[in-house]
């Protein structure tokens, strides 16, 4: 289900009602009632791929379980290794068999050695990367002890799935989302007010600015040999407006949604194209990932 | 805040909330409504396009497909006069696509024509929608697909392009004269052309990368099950996109679109005809006297034939 379609219009206001008046009182039910929520949001694309979500909440949940119940050094590693291989797995299966099998095949044949690597007709399922990444943070925080591992499974299910960040991010970690689901949650005017403002914005950027921008810059790529440099340029510009408004604005959109619901997720995008050089740009766009790799990629290699 | 300490729904809060989420929500179908009537007679693309989508039971000897350079500039009234009742499907920024669609519904609810002609723009010419995309052009599928639900809340977000429409309209008395008259827009500004004359010889017009020869073909197959037949020509154009090649058309490498008859009227010889200074309204469309001269052409030259 995308955020700018007919059938999100009718999804958000139904699972708004429900959450808040009849799921109301019950922090338990509120947390299952999204679960199954997301759950339909995400089926609604195809939903053969919600047994990928499920197996992989379920691997993390118990990973959790067992670091709460070990000290033993060899045992969490192992455990941790677990969540790495399955969530890692998925993902690289997913999103990149294709890609390295095309590229081994297009070197051997470079180096005078021609193999055959049957490519997989594979459909990637929607939001991959973002519920692994997500998922992925929750074992290693329980593995070095930043977060007490949880033993409700509705809870952890819901942080997995949680639908308004489900495709698109921002990708949230355990730290911050996870609590959030034990929290008891007040409906708020004011930060309902401001979510439905974000939805807004983030509508307007994606159906006004990047729709639009995308017609220009098709149109321009699409025959990119009829036209000069400078219409090039233009192309490109467009294409610069196109990527930022498709992609903050479905930021904006489900951080907004969060707020509807009670939630507060982190800023994704801080106007990135005012940066001042290259490495600043990249700590205001997608700001969620890049910190994600920074945090449990970049500085265990050693950076600082 | 206050007042909802330990609750976990402010009655007073939530209501408030609901409360200006309805009226906003009714402000934007209201603003949706109003700019939908106000598209719905002054942009001369929906009416026409909502026109042909409610034929029913209609008899027409002779269909015009294609885009803005069709719509202009092949005059239906003229061919009826001389006895072809004819009308005028094609639209701004259509494409084959959309044209395809278009012929499909109107052969499925009404009697089949004897011709249908589809105008092709000069593959030199630069234009957005001018390029091989297999979708459904918005405004069309907006009339003829749209759900109760789009036509309620959607008419701003898929129809905003027709606000150029209703600018032009408020601005320029030229536009607000023009006429829809059998589906043609007949429009009496004058622009002339004042681009230079390339003439250079295509050794072949390359559609393939300019149109999308596939749906050229799908209309034809639809026309031989409607036994119609289809004529495809290159429509007139400012000098710089007309070219110097013969009046029968090739498309390359389409091998399978030679048994579509096809013709060129945007070669030298149509310069002869057309005043530069008189019959254009603007950038390659023919106003409503360079329409009638062209279609006095292509129907002693063309359709009498037939």
């Amino acid at each position: 289900m995308l955020f700018n379609s007919i059938e999100f219009a009718f999804f958000l206001p139904i699972v708004f009602i429900f959450y808040w008046f009849v799921t109301k009182r019950n922090l338990r039910v509120q947390n299952i009632f999204l679960v199954v929520s997301s759950y339909i949001f995400y089926g609604w694309w195809d939903w053969r791929f919600l047994s990928l979500i499920i197996f992989s909440s379920i691997i993390d949940f118990i990973v959790g379980i067992g670091l709460s119940k070990t000290d033993k050094p060899q045992k969490r590693k192992g455990l941790l290794y677990i969540s790495i291989f399955v969530n890692l797995g998925f993902l690289g299966f997913f999103k990149y068999f294709n890609f390295f099998a095309e590229n081994f095949s297009q070197a051997f044949t470079l180096l005078g050695n021609p193999i055959s690597v049957s490519s997989l007709n594979i459909i990637l399922p929607v939001g991959i990367s973002f519920y692994t990444f997500q998922t992925l943070s929750y074992s290693i925080d329980v593995y070095k002890r930043k977060l007490e591992p949880t033993k409700d499974i509705f809870a952890f299910f819901a942080f997995v799935s949680f639908f308004p960040q489900l495709v698109a991010g921002p990708i949230e970690r355990a730290t911050n989302l996870l609590p959030q689901f034990f929290r008891k949650r007040i409906f708020e005017y004011d930060k309902a007010v401001d979510g439905m403002r974000q939805i807004m914005w983030g509508l307007f950027k994606k159906v006004v600015i990047a729709d639009n921008a995308a017609k220009y810059a098709n149109l321009i790529f699409n025959n990119s040999d009829q036209y000069s440099g400078s219409t090039l340029l233009l192309g490109a510009l467009f294409f610069t407006f196109q990527i930022y408004g498709d992609f903050s604005g479905y930021s904006d959109i489900a951080i907004g949604t969060s707020r509807l619901f009670g939630f507060n997720l982190k800023r994704n995008f801080a106007y990135p194209y005012f940066s001042r050089d290259i490495a600043e740009f990249w700590r205001r766009w997608h700001i969620s990932l890049s910190t994600w790799f920074r945090d449990y990629l970049y500085i265990p290699l050693g950076g600082s | 805040m206050g007042k909802t300490k330990n609750l976990f729904i402010s009655s007073f809060d939530m209501k408030t909330f609901l409360v200006k989420i309805f009226i906003i929500g009714m402000a934007y179908i209201f603003i949706n409504q109003i700019y939908l009537v106000l598209i719905n007679n002054y942009s001369w693309n929906l009416k026409k396009i909502v026109e042909a989508n409610s034929f029913r039971g209609k008899s027409f000897e002779l269909i015009v497909l294609g885009n803005s350079l069709a719509m202009d500039g092949i005059d239906t009234e003229y061919l009826t006069r001389k006895g072809m009742n004819s009308y005028n499907m094609a639209a701004g920024g259509l494409n084959h696509a959309t044209n395809y669609k278009q012929l499909k519904y109107y052969l499925g609810n009404n009697s089949p024509p004897k011709i249908v002609i589809l105008g092709l723009t000069s593959c030199r010419k630069a234009s957005w929608d001018l390029y091989p995309d297999p979708s459904i052009r918005r405004l069309v599928e907006f009339v003829y697909d749209g759900t109760l639900f789009d036509r309620i809340l959607m008419p701003m977000p898929k129809l905003n392009m027709e606000v150029v429409k209703l600018i032009k309209y408020v601005f320029s008395s030229e536009h607000r004269n023009a006429r829809i008259i059998l589906g043609q827009l007949k429009s009496t500004k004058t622009k002339a052309d004042l681009t230079s004359e390339s003439h250079t010889k295509l050794s072949y017009v390359d559609y393939n990368s300019r149109h999308n020869p596939e749906y050229i073909f799908r209309i034809d197959s639809l026309c031989k099950v409607y036994k119609t037949k289809l004529i495809c020509i290159e429509m007139p154009g400012f000098k710089e996109t007309q070219n110097a090649d013969p009046f029968l058309l090739t498309i390359n490498g389409m091998n399978h679109l030679d048994t579509i008859d096809r013709f060129n009227f945007n070669n030298s010889t149509i310069s002869g005809l057309i005043e530069s200074e008189y019959d254009w309204l603007g950038d390659g469309h023919l106003n409503e006297r360079g329409a009638q001269k062209f279609t006095e052409y292509l129907y002693t030259k063309l359709l009498m034939n037939y």
